[in-house]
């Protein structure tokens, strides 16, 4: 059994979909070969298109946006596509969102499911992870415990079918952390960088012509 | 003013009034994930690839009419990185609407926005997504959806009335 992990944040490191493929590891521990790669958004598709080729089944994880799917990764599908290059492999989705609520993730999993009709691949399951902005500073925070838990035991779920190539239903998640505490936390969090970059809190909402 | 965003290289639409279209002229960059839109020169994206100012155009119109492919339920890819590159048309701060977390805003315009997808084999499944995904894209517009048409090819679209 080889699983494909394609991390498709466009950011080349610190992402948050890179933490959230980690509580996903533990839950895989060495029940399967793992091939780790990046999908970043300078990434040749044809590179990493070698690198997971030779995988059974193929897990992406990704950012939601705009709420759908980074333009790159939906790129790298329709060249996938167009190209005819994969089909017949298990593929599964974590969509993790900067809303606090999962189930915005919910068409953004659902045009992966449409991909594998198309291409004939097997859709076996998704995650939409709610409040993925949380992740950095629950670093310290064991796997499966405290805000993440719910989260977490999702994440074993779709795990537990990827190690036994099979399917599960999709499932679209919250934190265990109030909605309130999360807004104000990411309230702080855009104030602190703009003032980092010299300017003042008013200039969030700054308006242009 | 109408706002079009199509992946269409040369549209060839009959377009009433004041309007700009965005199509694939030039090579478009996709977005880094850098927020630089939002926190360092708020309301424009820094990629200067000539798709920077796409947020400051939608907060100076009342209509927004996206013509794409439709790929697997979703617009295409072109589309889609237009989309991602204009974020900046919200503010980074959250607000609770209808029981959900969604953006502040920047502009206090409302856009209308229309959709056009084509394409020969689009299933009921997708044309329900695509309907949802555009639902979900004025819901954080803090705009208003109106209709959502679907074509056979690209070809029908020539010279639409829009
Ligand atoms: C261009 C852009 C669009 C975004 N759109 C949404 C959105 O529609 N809904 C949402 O919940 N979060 C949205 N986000 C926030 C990201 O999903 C969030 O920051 C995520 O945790 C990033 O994950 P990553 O670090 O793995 O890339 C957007 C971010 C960017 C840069």
């Amino acid at each position: 059994m080889k699983i494909a992990i394609i991390n498709a944040s466009p950011k080349t490191r610190n992402s948050n979909s890179e933490l959230i493929l980690s509580d996903l590891k533990h839950y895989l521990n060495d029940q399967c070969e793992i091939i780790d790669t990046k999908l970043s958004y300078n990434c040749a598709f044809n590179r990493v298109y070698n690198e997971v080729k030779d995988a059974d089944s193929w897990l992406f994880a990704y950012p939601l946006y705009v709420d759908n799917m980074p333009s790159h990764l939906l790129k790298f599908l329709e060249w996938l596509s167009d190209n005819k290059l994969s089909t017949k492999r298990n593929i599964y989705a974590i969509c993790n969102c900067g809303f606090y609520e999962g189930v915005q993730a919910e068409c953004a999993i659902n045009v992966v499911k449409f991909w594998c009709n198309k291409t004939g691949n097997v859709f076996s399951g998704g995650v939409g992870v709610g409040g993925g902005e949380a992740f950095d500073a629950l670093k310290s925070v064991p796997v499966g415990y405290g805000p993440k838990t719910s989260i977490d035991k999702a994440l074993g779920t779709i795990a537990q079918a990827i190690a036994t190539k099979s399917t599960t239903s999709s499932k679209f998640v919250n934190l265990d952390y109030p909605r309130f505490l999360y807004k104000i936390g990411a309230t702080g969090r855009w104030h602190k960088l703009i003032r980092k970059n010299g300017g003042k809190v008013k200039d969030l909402g700054r308006q242009l012509t | 003013m109408k706002l079009i965003i199509t992946d269409i290289k040369n549209p060839n639409f009959n377009i009433s009034g004041e309007h700009q279209i965005i199509s694939p002229q030039r090579d478009i960059k996709p977005c880094i994930g850098c927020f630089a839109c939002w926190t360092k020169t708020p309301g424009e994206c820094i990629i200067r690839d000539g798709y920077n100012k796409t947020g400051i155009t939608m907060g100076k119109c009342d209509e927004l009419i996206i013509i794409s492919e439709c790929r697997y339920g979703s617009v295409s890819s072109f589309v889609k990185n237009v989309q991602d590159r204009a974020i900046s048309y919200i503010h980074p701060c959250f607000v609770i609407k209808k029981g959900e977390m969604h953006h502040k805003r920047r502009y206090f315009n409302t856009l209308k926005l229309t959709a056009y997808f084509y394409g020969n084999d689009i299933t009921e499944e997708e044309k329900e997504n695509a309907r949802n995904l555009m639902q979900s894209n004025v819901d954080n517009y803090n705009g208003e959806l109106g209709k959502v048409y679907f074509y056979n090819s690209k070809e029908d679209l020539e010279g639409i009335a829009l």
